[in-house]
């Protein structure tokens, strides 16, 4: 088997899950499609880790598309989060709402440490920063969801008893 | 309390486990034949006139198309294949063989009479030439483009369909042909693919090519 189909074949559905945490699912499969084949292209240039190499390579591909969806759809490009779908926590209403209010910048590093597993070293090649400054972004990212969350579950009403 | 954070998140995780199955998508590998990006430098364009009409007649496909100029394709505005397409002596005019499915098929001549031919759709663009000069013939009445965003080509007249077959000999992708021309509906990759097979209305092989190495 071929480094390029060995990368596909045990990437593939890591690399669909993440673009679908991201990505409206009318354009997953071009995402992923996309990303594969710049794999394929620049085969000789990705490292021995290769998953936080096509993380890197679909979110810059994702950015490509919300750009081209904002054009087509005639939305602001200034907003284009809304060409986009991004799936959100599930069963865990506050934490949701607490995640929902922070920056994209702080959530994209979570999601990939909480729900892609990765090192924060893997993540720093994916954000393409420092892995110290990916370490620093992680913990400010933590902490500020760790008040949001303080917050949110603070002023979270009492629906104990009966209304009329 | 921010790691119970972060267990809290990964509990919450949206898609815990990986995807609904998918069955491997083929990889349909660029065939010899096209060759990209080759540094063959300062051959003379041919002018559109040159062939307007006679596409089908050059290629052996009943489908002329209509002549753009090579220039006015979006392709052209992607800096390195447009580098890839002087290095290849691309002619100034191609033909528009048609769309299938979010696909744009182009063919052309160079002055030499080497064909060459391009792709294109919203996610990915490709050009070639074919200098071995074997397309169309009944040995390889299919010239698939590589690799990744669709399985799709140029195929002779007289093939129906074309397929993408694995190593145990299925049919891993499937596309019928019209025009002379073929995209798959689903999107690539496709690596399970080792032969391409070249079907008539019957369902018959026509031809089969393999993969390099393969």
């Amino acid at each position: 088997m071929g480094r390029f189909e060995q990368i596909y074949e045990e990437h593939q559905e890591a690399l669909r899950v993440f673009v679908q945490r991201r990505a409206p699912e009318s354009i997953v499969d071009d995402v992923v499609s996309e990303t594969f084949l710049i794999c394929w292209r620049k085969l000789e240039r990705i490292p021995d880790e290769p998953l936080p190499w096509l993380y890197a390579v679909a979110r810059k591909t994702l950015a490509n598309q919300r750009r081209r969806l904002a054009r087509e759809q005639r939305v602001d490009a200034a907003d284009p989060a809304s060409a986009v779908a991004e799936l959100e926590p599930v069963g865990d209403t506050a934490l949701a709402a607490a995640f929902a209010a922070l920056s994209e910048h702080d959530r994209e590093v979570l999601r990939l440490i909480a729900w892609e597993g990765l090192s924060l070293s893997q993540a720093a090649v994916v954000l393409g920063c420092s892995a110290l400054a990916c370490r620093v972004r992680y913990h400010r990212a933590k902490t500020r969801l760790a008040r949001r969350l303080e917050a949110t579950e603070a002023f979270r009403p009492h629906l104990k008893g009966a209304t009329r | 309390m921010t790691n119970d954070v972060i267990a809290r998140l990964a509990a919450a995780n949206p898609l815990p486990t990986a995807a609904p199955p998918r069955h491997p998508q083929p990889l349909v590998v660029p065939t010899r034949r096209i060759v990209l990006a080759v540094a063959l430098m300062a051959a003379v364009a041919l002018p559109a006139a040159a062939f307007a009409g006679k596409l089908g007649d050059l290629l052996g496909l009943s489908n002329e198309g209509t002549p753009v100029s090579t220039s006015s394709l979006d392709l052209s505005k992607d800096t390195s294949l447009n580098e890839a397409m002087q290095q290849l002596a691309f002619p100034s005019a191609m033909h528009l063989l048609g769309n299938k499915n979010g696909v744009g098929f182009y063919a052309a001549r160079r002055a030499d009479g080497d064909y060459c031919f391009a792709i294109e759709s919203k996610v990915a663009r490709g050009v070639g030439c074919d200098f071995n000069g074997t397309f169309p013939s009944p040995a390889r009445p299919v010239m698939v483009f590589p690799p990744l965003i669709r399985f799709a080509g140029f195929a002779a007249d007289g093939v129906a369909t074309v397929t993408g077959i694995d190593a145990s000999g299925n049919t891993v992708i499937s596309a019928p042909v019209s025009q002379n021309l073929f995209a798959s509906r689903v999107p690539g990759p496709f690596p399970s693919v080792v032969a391409v097979e070249a079907l008539d209305t019957h369902g018959n092989v026509l031809a089969t090519e393999h993969r390099p190495g393969r």
